[in-house]
């Protein structure tokens, strides 16, 4: 804790940037037992992390002050209390800062913006979660922790399956706004502010809003060569390209790529390059696949990631080692690895020669 | 106080140290690659995949897909997959299920799923007013289209899947201010 007071004081003399780092620090010493989805995947049930509200120290983090921290600090005293885990408590932070910027707003948008409701009406809209009038009395509303419990009791009831949805949309589905992606850059702030306030490493990954921005930990770059590429994962080769006769049925088949053990479940997936992310979702069969275009006529495929394991949308811009995606088993899998197929001019092709040809040698 | 400022300067400093070695590991050689950019090989071939066999893992028949480029057609094709799609989705007097139906077809797989749980009485757009806009063709596989509506401009991120595949919309990027 003394760490965390001198940290706290000399914020004023450090540079805004570090203020994030300097904040965390005390995480490196926590346990990871409140890391959230895969505590509750062991069926643990104290995954909740904790922070007093009247203990919030006069502080900055991520930009928000000290009125705007109390706040977040109902937000994640409200999830304890409704026994949610780390990630549930953190996405109930993110939406506050998409609603609100963790003010407690008690003036609706039609008094600022004449915003109307679809019917006419005008909008109510109040508090950290700029809820309308059916979400609870004024009062209520505008009553931090108790507004905030009624977010969480929506969220739920709305959105059970949660652990496998992406923060933004888990909030999405949550508000019913009028973006799914609203929420998405307030992720990175909102693990900031949960670990800030709470001194716990939760092992959400800043800057991840996937669905799993889980206990697997946060991005960890590849290593790129002088030739600009990388290695999309690691070794050993676990199946290689070529042609195939199924086991039982005898009929011929072709496995367009290179299976990599990839690090086993969660491992990093890199791109291989610089490149623009031309698809992320799932193909006829199931597999979990990113799609990368890096020009030139050349193309490279990520296969069997789960939704959860994929980190870029289509349109994102990706350079040579980025962490794109997380091993998964969905699919033509039996278990977690990482297919990679390179295309050039659209042909699929041998990935070890084509990667020896740039210096890379999968499997390694 | 000046004690106590001294120390806690100590302290950030010894921390903001150990923040910078925690976040950057080995200092890996990492060149930086070189303004020409990446090298790619020569397109010798890599014993590419025989087309007509059955791919192992989609279970979709191997052929050679033919590459996009940006060219005319291709550019009014994404403009004109961008506009249709604002006008299905600027629909709010729509039922739920309504709006669905009519843009579902024209969505990628994961907007598909994203977009389910949309609200269209939510849109505050509900007329395109004019011509789309290219605004990114970094890959000829996607194009970043801007397109007016009566509430303000949105962006619309459609992508292909080949040169001879539909323009499919990813996401649509709402003006500034509005959720």
């Amino acid at each position: 804790m003394a760490e965390r007071k001198g940290g706290a004081l000399s914020i004023a003399i450090v540079p805004v940037l570090l203020i994030g780092s300097v904040l965390t620090i005390p995480l490196l010493m926590a346990d990871d037992s409140s890391c959230g989805p895969a505590a509750v995947a062991a069926g643990q049930p104290g995954a909740s992390v904790s922070v007093d509200p009247a203990s919030v120290p006069q502080t900055e983090i991520a930009g928000f002050g000290y009125e705007q921290l109390v706040n977040a600090a109902n937000v994640v005293q409200a999830g304890k209390d409704l026994g949610l885990n780390a990630r549930d408590q953190t996405i109930g932070v993110m939406v506050a800062i998409g609603e609100s910027s963790l003010r407690n707003i008690d003036y609706g948008d039609y008094e600022t913006g004449g915003v109307t409701n679809p019917d006419g009406s005008r909008t109510t809209s109040i508090g950290l979660f700029q809820q309308q009038d059916g979400w609870g009395s004024r009062e209520e509303r505008l009553n931090p922790y108790v507004s905030s419990t009624k977010f969480f009791q929506a969220m739920t009831a709305k959105v059970p399956d949660r652990e496998s949805v992406e923060p933004t949309i888990v909030g999405h589905r949550t508000q019913v706004n009028a973006d799914p992606y609203h929420y998405a850059p307030y992720w990175s702030p909102a693990v900031q502010i949960v670990e800030g306030l709470t001194g716990v490493r939760t092992g959400l990954a800043e800057g991840d809003g996937s669905a799993s921005g889980t206990c697997a930990g946060g991005t960890l770059p590849g290593t790129v060569n002088a030739q600009g590429w990388a290695s999309p994962g690691a070794g050993p080769v676990t199946s290689p390209y070529g042609p195939r006769v199924h086991p039982v049925h005898g009929y011929a088949r072709f496995h367009g790529g290179t299976d990599l053990a990839g690090g086993g479940c969660d491992g990093p997936i890199w791109a291989a390059q610089e490149g623009v992310v031309t698809s992320r979702g799932f193909d006829g069969a199931g597999n979990g696949t990113i799609t990368v275009d890096h020009g030139g006529g050349v193309q490279t495929k990520y296969l069997h990631m789960y939704d959860s394991g994929m980190l870029v949308q289509v349109g994102d811009k990706v350079t040579a080692g980025q962490q794109i995606a997380r091993v998964g088993s969905s699919g033509e899998s039996t278990g977690c690895h990482l297919h990679f197929t390179v295309v050039v001019n659209g042909e699929t092709v041998d990935p070890v020669p084509f990667m020896a040809a740039v210096g890379i040698t999968l499997g390694q | 106080m000046r004690k106590i400022g001294t120390a806690a300067l100590v302290i950030a400093a010894a921390v903001t140290l150990t923040a910078c070695t925690a976040q950057e590991p080995a200092p890996t050689p990492t060149p930086t690659p070189s303004s020409s950019g990446p090298t790619f090989p020569d397109a010798a071939p890599f014993n590419p995949a025989p087309s007509g066999a059955i791919d192992e893992d989609s279970g979709e028949v191997i052929e050679p897909q033919p590459v996009p480029e940006w060219d005319d057609e291709s550019r009014e094709a994404a403009i004109a997959a961008a506009e249709t799609a604002l006008r299905a989705y600027a629909r709010p007097n729509l039922s739920a299920d309504a709006w669905r139906e009519g843009l579902t077809p024209l969505l990628d797989q994961k907007a598909q799923q994203d977009y389910s749980y949309l609200d269209p009485a939510r849109i505050v757009a509900s007329e395109v007013t004019g011509t789309g806009t290219i605004t990114d063709d970094t890959s000829a596989y996607v194009a970043f289209v801007d397109v007016p509506t009566n509430a303000g401009t949105y962006g619309v991120v459609v992508s292909r899947a080949d040169a001879d595949a539909p323009w499919l919309t990813s996401r649509f990027i709402l003006p500034e201010g509005v959720n």
